[in-house]
């Protein structure tokens, strides 16, 4: 037996051996300051070494703890660099750090101030221009010091965040060398798609000429002015995207790739980048430099130091949350009942709409689907009330539009778009109508009762996807006893290539799923950047020729574009047309719910729920006191 | 002995480059660019062309494949598309040494526990010793870790507040983490409930490994032979039968070793371990091309390794096995 054990030993090691060449000592230094003697002990070369040091400077009073609150970011942020960032992580994270020239308000998601004090626009709407502050910052986090310092230019001046910055900023995300996934939300920008898709070498003369005619310019220190394609009044809410933000250009030109990681990074905004272990946690701390904190005195709150974690197992950051180590986290599907019945967690339950629809579409071009009968019907017989409440349980919202109601001119609730998608009490049709109606609609069709109906649903491989697309399976099934649905699922990559507009027809199903949410709060970025037949991604392929709604995609193709340099007015009476174009009299898709998040904030935690994207954490404040109680300290 | 050594990882050389090559065409046959979607949106052509071009994905496909190997060469596995700012090099030398840990600490604990079930339940064939034994590995064994690490942080975490509810416990002050375990208590208390979930999967599939391959050798004609001539049964256990039982056990623990010091996925994601694990899998879905090959490199490379040592450990069990 115990050359058993030896032998397992041996083998153990002999595999530690193999698989750790080089492995180091590293010396490690312990020190306690509490007296005047320190004890330093030193592993030099593996051999501990105990030595005692006479410190004549007295130790410092210990300094006392930042107010740190904890949170999980789900993942690690693919990038903190705003020309890069796609996803929601990346972007909450950067918006904590850089300031936009516009900000939006967490509850009317309208355009407010941030480095832009002021700003207008000519008359068309085509020339912007923002008056911007002049006593923002540029800081960095020093790591010997543990202080977040201003940074200086050669001459030893503090740097301070100037139109130049903006310039640079929004040169650098259309630049084609930085390879920005958002370049293209810019291309409103004059020059800026011309230069984003030159094949030009970088070097050379032309490519400059591109570089330069981008229509942003510094008109003085404070002022930067764009010049647009076409006149859009919804200028300011994309001023406010993370794309558009100033840039530090010296530290990025020295740094490259890397110039967002701690140590290098320099920020404006009201946090800054301390530690960042990938995959793990990531640290910011507060920039006391920043000018809100004495300007918003009364809004701000008492955060120093926020410590986020990467841990995406939602079941997980539930399981900290309850632990006391999140001070907000998210609730998953299976503890919701428990979260809501529960005493203690039902009062620290928040649950709140977010900018995000989730859908289905139709291929608009694959029989049965191509007949705007059938998919009117698909749509009619899809019960959405009973989905969120019965499948669902996340008190998410039935959707009778695309463009969620957080928007500006959504017509979402409005029964005079698609009414058979609403419940009677919210002034719709309610289910049984939509469903006589819908069997109508498929007898014209030719498929009485749904025989000879065959429809293709395909969604990506999703355990929530997949309960929706059964409860939706059933529902058409009740409806139309006589249809065949067949639901397919595809890995996430494969799948949105399969229903990418130019894949191969045979290859797509008739109805797929996808969701949306917003990059910048208005319909534009919804209706005319996802549907738009000539502009948009346009999953569900219309066309102007179609032979029963040609006309209508020609309508809906004129509107979305009209709506962009229309008056705001005309524009809540156009994108109210669009609406009932896409949803009702094309059914090009069949809007389903409009999300909701289902958050849980401790007690000690007073914190505001606004875009999920904007978290504003300046604004929260921790009760520590109450906190230490809770944890037993 | 060396001589054979150094012909097994000569030829380690043709083997690492065709799992490469495979793994390089593979990647590539896969529907769906890195490039082609942010989140759930497709981006515009253009917008993907610059980001090929930026990674030169633009090539034609036997550049990119002599580039690629040309850059290993110089020790170099490239960039990863999706952590913009980070390079292969850099996952894998902060994920792997986490996963090192905690895989080789599961081992252990899996072989601490396994070998001795495994023994006992078969010198006790049939008695309440091997079914007792036998029922705690197939429940061991399908007991999923999705079910029991949630239940041991619910449990340990949250009910009765023992230990932490997730992440590793070393300290990630530099990439370089080294691969011994830290001997410090945060680092235990962190490492107790994930090596538990991962090592007792572990321990049932080897004890139930152990057991027939004992059950088998007792049955020898030479266990009977040493029998008749009297050797004690202890000796005869320890002596003769286990060393020859071990063998298939061995065989297991080549691959196994692999694949367990590359990372759990399960029980990285469930215990929020910052490991290589989910760079396997999410690689894949993410269409990280580097990040895949830099995986699958890395495992083919310690698979050659781990069977070389699984190799030279049957000369020593086998007398009749010689390498010359």
């Amino acid at each position: 037996m115990k050359r058993l054990f030896v032998l397992v030993g041996l083998l153990a090691l002999a595999l530690l051996l193999v698989a750790c060449p080089g492995q180091q000592a590293t010396p490690q230094v312990t020190k306690i300051v509490e007296t005047q003697v320190v004890e330093v002990t030193r592993i030099v070369e593996g051999t501990p070494v105990v030595e005692q040091i006479i410190v004549t400077a007295t130790p410092p009073p210990a300094a006392p703890e930042p107010v740190t609150l904890n949170i999980n970011w789900g993942t690690e942020p693919p990038t903190l660099d705003p020309s890069l960032a796609t996803d929601t992580t990346s972007v909450g994270l950067i918006e904590e750090m850089f300031l936009g020239l516009t900000d939006l308000d967490d509850e009317t998601m309208e355009p407010v101030p941030e480095l832009a004090t002021e700003w207008s626009a000519n008359e068309d709407n085509t020339v912007w221009t923002f008056k911007m502050r002049d006593d923002v910052v540029w800081v960095k986090y020093n790591p010997s010091t543990g202080e977040v310092e201003q940074e200086l230019d050669e001459n030893g001046n503090p740097r301070i965040v100037t139109a130049n910055d903006v310039v640079y900023g929004v040169k650098r995300t259309c630049d084609p060398t930085t390879g920005s996934d958002y370049a293209y939300v810019l291309y409103i920008v004059k020059g800026c798609k011309d230069l984003n898709t030159t094949e030009a070498d970088p070097d050379s003369d032309e490519f400059k000429a591109l570089y330069d005619a981008v229509g942003v310019r510094a008109v003085d220190d404070f002022t930067v002015e764009f010049t647009l394609e076409y006149g859009a009044g919804f200028f300011p809410q994309i001023a406010s995207m993370w794309i558009a933000r100033p840039q530090p250009r010296w530290i990025i030109e020295e740094k490259q790739e890397r110039w967002i990681e701690a140590g290098f990074i320099v920020t404006n905004g009201p946090y800054t980048l301390s530690e960042w272990v990938h995959g793990d946690s990531i640290v910011l701390v507060k920039n006391p430099h920043w000018y809100g904190w004495k300007e918003f005195a009364d809004e701000a709150g008492n955060i120093e130091r926020i410590f986020g974690l990467m841990i995406e197992e939602a079941s997980t950051e539930f399981a900290l949350y309850e632990a006391n180590e999140l001070d907000t986290a998210g609730v998953p599907l299976e503890q919701m009942e428990r979260v809501k019945t529960d005493p203690v967690l039902s009062k620290e339950y928040v649950n709140q709409p977010i900018n995000c629809t989730y859908y289905y579409g139709f291929i608009t071009k694959k029989p049965p689907t191509d007949d705007v009968r059938v998919r009117r019907a698909l749509s009619m017989a899809i019960d959405r009330k009973t989905l969120v409440e019965e499948v669902l349980k996340g008190g998410q919202i039935p959707a009778n539009t695309f463009t969620n109601p957080l928007n500006f001119g959504s017509p979402a609730g409005d029964p005079e778009v698609a009414p058979w998608a609403l419940p009677e009490d919210m002034g719709g049709w309610g289910y049984e109508k939509a469903v006589e109606e819908g069997r109508k609609l498929l007898e014209e069709a030719g498929y009485p009762d749904g025989a000879g109906l065959d429809i293709l649903l395909m969604h990506n491989v999703s355990e929530a996807h997949a309960r929706i697309a059964e409860a939706i399976q059933a529902m058409w099934k009740s409806a139309y006893p006589e249809m065949n649905v067949t639901i397919e699922t595809q890995e996430w990559r494969v799948y949105l290539k399969t229903i990418d507009i130019d894949s191969p027809l045979e290859d797509k199903p008739n109805v797929y799923r996808l969701g949306w949410c917003a990059d910048y709060p208005h319909a534009n970025n919804w209706v005319h950047e996802v549907f738009n037949p000539t502009e948009g991604a346009n999953e569900p392929m219309l066309t102007t020729d179609d032979p029963q709604v040609g006309d209508l995609v020609a309508e809906f193709d004129q509107t979305t574009k009209q709506a962009q340099t229309a008056s705001q007015e005309e524009q809540l009476e156009l994108y109210k047309r669009a609406e009932q174009l896409l949803v009702d009299e094309i059914a090009a898709i069949a809007p389903i719910y409009y999300y909701t998040r289902n958050g849980l904030a401790k007690p000690w935690l007073k914190r505001v729920w606004g875009d999920p994207g904007r978290l504003h954490i300046w604004k929260w404040s921790i009760d520590v006191e109450a906190r230490n109680a809770a944890m037993g300290k | 002995m060396t001589q054979y050594i150094i012909r097994r990882l000569l030829w380690a050389i043709p083997v690492l480059f065709a799992v490469g090559t495979i793994t390089f065409f593979l990647a590539r046959a896969l529907p769906g660019g890195p490039f082609d979607f942010a989140g759930d949106r497709s981006l515009p052509e253009s917008v993907v062309k610059n980001l090929e071009r930026k990674y030169h994905l633009d090539w034609p496909l036997w550049k990119q494949f002599a580039a690629y190997w040309w850059d290993l060469l110089r020790g170099d596995l490239g960039p990863s598309f999706r952590s913009r700012s980070l390079t292969v090099n850099d996952i894998i030398k902060q994920t792997f040494p986490v996963s090192f840990q905690l895989g080789m600490l599961s081992l252990l604990l899996g072989l601490a526990i396994g070998l001795p079930a495994g023994i006992l339940a078969a010198l006790n064939h049939n008695t309440w010793i091997d079914y007792t034994s036998s029922f705690v590995a197939i429940l061991g064994v399908s007991v999923p870790n999705i079910v029991l690490g949630p239940f041991l942080i619910w449990l340990f975490g949250v009910k009765l507040g023992w230990l932490p509810v997730a992440r590793w416990g070393a300290d990630y002050t530099d990439f370089y983490l080294g691969f011994i375990p830290p001997m410090t208590l945060k680092f235990w208390k962190h490492a107790i409930l994930p090596t538990i979930t991962l090592g007792t999967a572990l321990s049932a599939s080897i004890a139930r490994l152990t057991r027939a391959s004992l059950l088998q050798v007792i049955r020898e004609d030479y266990i009977r032979t040493a029998r008749a001539k009297g050797l004690r049964e202890r000796t005869i256990i320890l002596v003769h039968a286990l060393k020859n039982a071990l063998i298939p056990v061995v065989t297991i623990l080549g691959p196994l070793f692999a694949a367990v010091v590359t990372g759990s996925f399960i029980t990285e994601q469930i215990f929020g371990i910052n490991g290589l694990g989910k760079h396997f899998v999410q690689s894949v879905t993410n269409r990280d091309y580097p990040v895949i090959m830099g995986t699958a490199l890395l495992y083919a490379v310690l698979l050659i390794l781990a069977n070389l040592v699984v190799d030279i450990a049957y000369a020593w069990l086998d007398p009749r096995i010689r390498y010359e």
